[in-house]
């Protein structure tokens, strides 16, 4: 009887939790203003046309939805702000580049009901150092999550993105 | 009952079954690729499918006439001179023409569109945008927008939205209501475009496409299969030296 409550109580709270997990929201302001504390960012547009369209759609593994990205930057470091779905709904992630690497990430916005694992710490301080080596891939090991599949491979190629185009535009 | 019997029987409940197993497995392979497919976000596109799952026609929502097209939006879906725009938006305030193309304002965001339909970037509150826009105007080389906090002089380029009212009367986007003919066909494409084929299969694979019938249907051959598996079992285990 006891151990039948626990697992009841323990079967709810589960439940509650993943559903609480889709709710959580921060807003991009927020996310700027803590990335740039002490300044106003400029802010410009990259286009996602020609060549850079052709690398993004092979970096995502789909067109891009958009033709430009916007990043905000100041002095070395740049914020970008990037929507992609996981499986069905899109998840909304805030990259910060500090020279050719990746300073944070946050997930800022989480749709679906699973997969939510994705915006803790123990998975995202992962993404500090990381840059990206010749072949467009990340330069170093993201331990995956069981059961988080896509929204792991969105944060990875999300990754990817604004790595290349912060070199782009480097360069 | 003897073995000559029960091979009978087995024969007869495999022939029986064989279109339900090839149904089965066929449905069962593509669900389980789903994702990788596209299959949960491609929609059948057949009012057809729609009309059978009877899904309920909505209404036109609201309607604006740029100089050269419509946009026009259906529930949360937003539609650009025909063509249905990706995502759910929030209510749609009006429309404009502008040297990058066309922009379609909604409560919450600013679409920059070009004329064929491809959206350049969409614009929120994280631009610097007013909250709860209400209306949208062209002004001579300007774009002026209304919202719940007043008047703004958008500098889109710039990404500044500046509180003033208006140098000179201007004239906001009101709506409008579109041809029978224009209406129809946004509808059409919109209903037919509820139904994605992951569902139609999974309601395919379980039988819930012919309700209470097609679930009966699965469960009296998933009897029989269980039936095959155990006439076929005894008649190896008979057969057996």
């Amino acid at each position: 009887m006891r151990f039948s409550g626990v697992m009841l109580i323990a079967a709810l709270l589960l439940s509650y939790s993943s559903t609480f997990a889709s709710d959580d929201f921060i807003a991009p302001e927020i996310f700027l203003q803590s990335v740039f504390p002490q300044e106003e960012p400029e802010t410009a547009t990259v286009w996602l046309t020609g060549e850079k369209q052709e690398i993004a759609t092979d970096i995502l593994g789909h067109k891009p939805d958009s033709l430009r990205l916007r990043y905000w930057y100041a002095g070395d470091k740049k914020a970008w702000i990037v929507d992609e779905i996981g499986k069905t709904e899109p998840i909304t992630i805030g990259v910060v580049i500090e020279g050719n690497a990746i300073a944070d990430i946050q997930v800022l916005a989480f749709r679906e009901s699973r997969g939510w694992e994705i915006k803790h710490d123990f998975f995202t301080r992962q993404f500090q150092g990381i840059g990206l080596n010749g072949r467009r891939q990340l330069d170093g090991v993201i331990d995956g999550i069981s059961g988080a599949t896509l929204s792991v491979r969105a944060m990875n190629n999300v990754s990817r993105l604004v790595l290349y185009l912060s070199q782009s535009l480097d360069s | 009952m003897g073995l000559r019997s029960f091979l009978v029987l087995h024969r007869r409940m495999g022939l029986i079954s064989a279109f339900f197993v090839l149904l089965l497995s066929l449905t069962g392979l593509l669900l389980h690729h789903s994702n990788s497919l596209g299959l949960d976000t491609a929609f059948v596109g057949s009012s057809v499918i729609a009309r059978w799952y009877g899904v309920e026609t909505a209404e036109l929502t609201v309607a604006y006439r740029t100089e050269s097209g419509t946009v026009a939006q259906i529930e949360q879906t937003l539609y650009l001179d025909g063509v249905r725009l990706e995502g759910d938006h929030s209510s749609l305030v009006g429309a404009v023409e502008a040297d990058i193309g066309v922009v379609i304002a909604t409560r919450d965001s600013l679409l920059l569109m070009t004329e064929e339909a491809e959206l350049i970037e969409t614009l929120g509150a994280q631009h610097g945008l007013p909250a709860q826009l209400t209306a949208i105007s062209h002004g001579e080389d300007s774009i002026w927008l209304r919202a719940s906090a007043g008047s703004f002089l958008a500098d889109l380029d710039a990404l500044r939205f500046t509180p003033v009212e208006p140098f000179v009367a201007l004239e906001w986007e009101s709506s409008f209501v579109p041809e029978a003919a224009e209406t129809d066909q946004l509808l059409s494409d919109y209903n037919a475009n509820l139904i994605s084929w992951e569902r139609l299969l999974l309601d395919l694979h379980s039988g819930q496409l012919l309700g209470s019938f097609g679930r009966l249907v699965v469960d009296i051959m998933a009897v029989l299969f269980l039936f095959m598996a155990a006439t076929g079992i005894w008649i190896w285990s008979r057969r057996r030296p």
